[in-house]
């Protein structure tokens, strides 16, 4: 075979084996760039989210919820008409982080427009203005629902 | 699925299209180097490989295409070329292992390159196959304790009399009607979902704390159960199979692992002293691990043709820019094919090529964390993140002990090794990666439709929490 040949190929090979590497990296930096603009617009998306929030407020309804305490504490979350449930479990809702939490603990769900709490026959219970609530419970706003060591609060 | 999404979709595919593309391009160029360098044509065995790596590789990506549309651009393309690259080398020291047979009177061995090319069809396939079976991820970290014992059971498969095959002094091998395989490497990956669903679960209360020790909080001595557990295991792997690498590698996991899970500073400490302790143990205990080690010191001992002296030859002999594919002789050095990929790629390929591999590697573990920090449960960020250690470690271990940066143990070199066991159980875990950059990547993407909540705001403890306070609710757990 032609030396000077193989010796084209042999450099031009690790030639291909480098532009292969840059074209790698040139894709991970449109990458970035990508993911920044989604996630500006979903910086977007939260903003329009907190002026409806405002509106809600105007009627004190309950729209969304606090977490007060624990490793999630300062957590907001707003409704959207979904069933939240609250628990240890990795398919709940909202995962809470507390030795004193059931898998499935308390449910949030919304009958005819009200919100109500339940509780979804956890071992502690779900406590409502220092009482274990047995029925579904109707919300309001400032309300704080205690589920497990956890303090959660209803916002408007 | 709004208009930006599947813009951004359509644009991630024909990214990895193109770079399969490339990626396939080199390997062509690699295996006909070596076809011309030593046959002066291009044999038919050549072109049989070529057309069934870009067969299979055009399958996984459609499949990636209907599956896993968001999923990231750059996973196939490198595990493609890494195989590609590992394929042409097998390829050049088939034509070494052919002469030397034809000039020993023996009977000319089959093709490891091509057996390399039929496992990758087979890899392909898994990774399609686990793409189409596992359509959320989150549904494979229900089994802990069956996962984690299957993933044993698979390690320990070789004691098994009758079962196991002994080559080169470890216990590896499971040989059933014929085929032999290393149940080790499919334990890996079983064993490393095993681990990140234990420790997604209970990870937590293994992180309540603590005595205090110079200033560090130590875990209570009832949370070190797991972790003395996984060690005594790999002791056991060690005496029983002598197999120093796959047991480095599962408590190397599980130690990192558990460093994520629980967030605290001792784990990795105290895995070092454990890890410190088995090693001297075994130093102390075992001949293999000594000669290992004296190796490892002095490569160059007697007549200096011991398999890591051998091994720093060739790669001394490559040099800045290498000899050329098919122009070195890394036929030399025992195991040139499996264990000493890295010396024969370092021969032919020299340091710039050998850096370019790195580079593939650090992308390809990079990704793997990236993916780990954006997927949006425990979980997926404990799977993510133990596959991307097991990538990086074990490459480390392997090429370490190749350049007699630590003691050479035995690992396969993801990718590039010859060997079926491996490369399969390394595409499945690329399938993983994938499942899990998609359902990041299409939450990242798709603007928040149909039912379920916004996060406003969540404080940044840290990226574990947050992916906690993230987590949409989806279909199913909404009902």
């Amino acid at each position: 075979m032609n030396e000077l040949l193989l010796t084209a190929i042999r450099f031009g090979f690790l030639g291909l084996l480098w532009i292969f590497v840059f074209a790698v990296m040139s894709t991970l930096r449109r990458d970035l760039k990508g993911a920044s603009a989604s996630a500006s617009s979903r910086r977007a998306d939260l903003a329009s989210n907190r002026t409806t929030r405002r509106d809600r407020a105007q009627k004190a309804q309950p729209g969304g919820i606090e977490i007060l305490d624990g490793p999630l504490a300062g957590a907001t979350m707003a409704f959207s008409g979904a069933d939240i449930v609250i628990g240890r479990a990795p398919d709940c809702t909202i995962v809470l982080i507390d030795d004193y939490v059931s898998s499935k603990h308390t449910r949030l769900r919304r009958v005819d427009n009200v919100w109500f709490v339940e509780d979804l026959g956890s071992t502690n219970g779900t406590w409502v203005n220092r009482a274990r609530i047995t029925n579904a419970t109707p919300l309001s706003v400032g309300m704080v629902i205690n589920v497990g060591r956890t303090p959660v609060k209803v916002t408007a | 699925m709004s208009a930006t999404a599947s813009r951004s979709r359509n644009r991630a595919r024909t990214q990895e299209a193109w770079l399969l593309g490339c990626a396939l391009f080199i390997t062509a160029v690699g295996m006909v180097t070596v076809d011309l360098t030593l046959r002066d044509t291009i044999t038919a065995l050549t072109l049989r490989i070529l057309s069934t790596l870009l067969g299979a590789s055009v399958i996984a990506h459609i499949v990636i295409r209907i599956r896993a549309a968001h999923a990231d651009p750059i996973l196939l393309p490198l595990a493609v070329l890494l195989t590609g690259i590992g394929t042409a080398v097998i390829h050049r020291l088939d034509f070494a292992d052919e002469l030397r047979a034809i000039n020993r009177g023996e009977p000319i061995p089959a093709s490891k390159a091509g057996a390399q090319a039929t496992w990758f069809v087979v890899g392909a396939a898994l990774l399609a196959l686990t793409l189409i079976a596992v359509r959320d991820h989150r549904r494979i970290q229900r089994y802990p304790w069956t996962l984690t014992l299957l993933g044993l059971l698979m390690v320990l498969a070789p004691l098994v009399p009758g079962l196991g095959r002994t080559i080169r002094g470890a216990t590896l091998w499971v040989s059933i009607a014929g085929l032999s395989f290393q149940p080790a490497e499919i334990a890996k990956v079983v064993l490393t979902v095993g681990f990140a669903s234990y420790l997604a679960r209970h990870g937590r209360a293994l992180g309540a704390l603590r005595a205090r020790f110079m200033r560090i909080p130590f875990p209570r001595p009832r949370d070190l159960g797991p972790l003395l557990t996984v060690w005594a295991l790999s002791l056991s792997v060690l005496i029983l199979q002598r197999d120093l690498g796959t047991s480095l590698l599962f408590f190397g996991v599980f130690v990192v692992l558990l460093y994520l899970a629980t967030e605290q500073r001792s784990w990795p400490l105290i895995g070092l002293a454990m890890f410190s302790t088995g090693a001297a143990v075994a130093w102390w205990m075992f001949a293999h691990v000594q000669i290992r080690v004296a190796l490892w010191l002095d490569p160059f001992v007697g007549d200096g043709t011991s398999q890591v002296a051998l091994g720093l030859y060739g790669l001394a002999n490559g040099g800045l820019f290498g000899a050329g594919l098919g122009a070195g002789y890394p036929q030399l050095v025992p195991f040139a094919e499996s264990d000493f990929i890295f010396a024969s790629i370092g021969e032919e390929l020299g340091l710039v090529g050998c850096i370019a591999i790195l580079m593939i590697y650090a992308v390809l573990v990079a990704r793997g964390l990236k993916i780990a920090n954006t997927v949006r449960d425990r979980f997926g960020l404990l799977l993510a993140s133990g596959i991307a250690t097991v990538l990086a470690l074990q490459t480390f271990v392997v090429l370490g002990g190749v350049t007699r940066l630590i003691p050479l143990t035995g690992l396969t070199t993801p990718f590039l090794s010859s060997g079926g066991s491996s490369l399969v159980a390394n595409f499945i875990m690329v399938g993983l990666l994938i499942r899990m950059s998609h359902a990041a990547r299409s939450a990242a993407t798709t603007p928040a439709a149909g039912p379920g909540f916004d996060v406003v705001s969540a404080p940044r403890h840290d990226m574990a929490q947050t992916t906690q306070v993230i987590e949409l609710p989806n279909a199913r757990n909404i009902t």
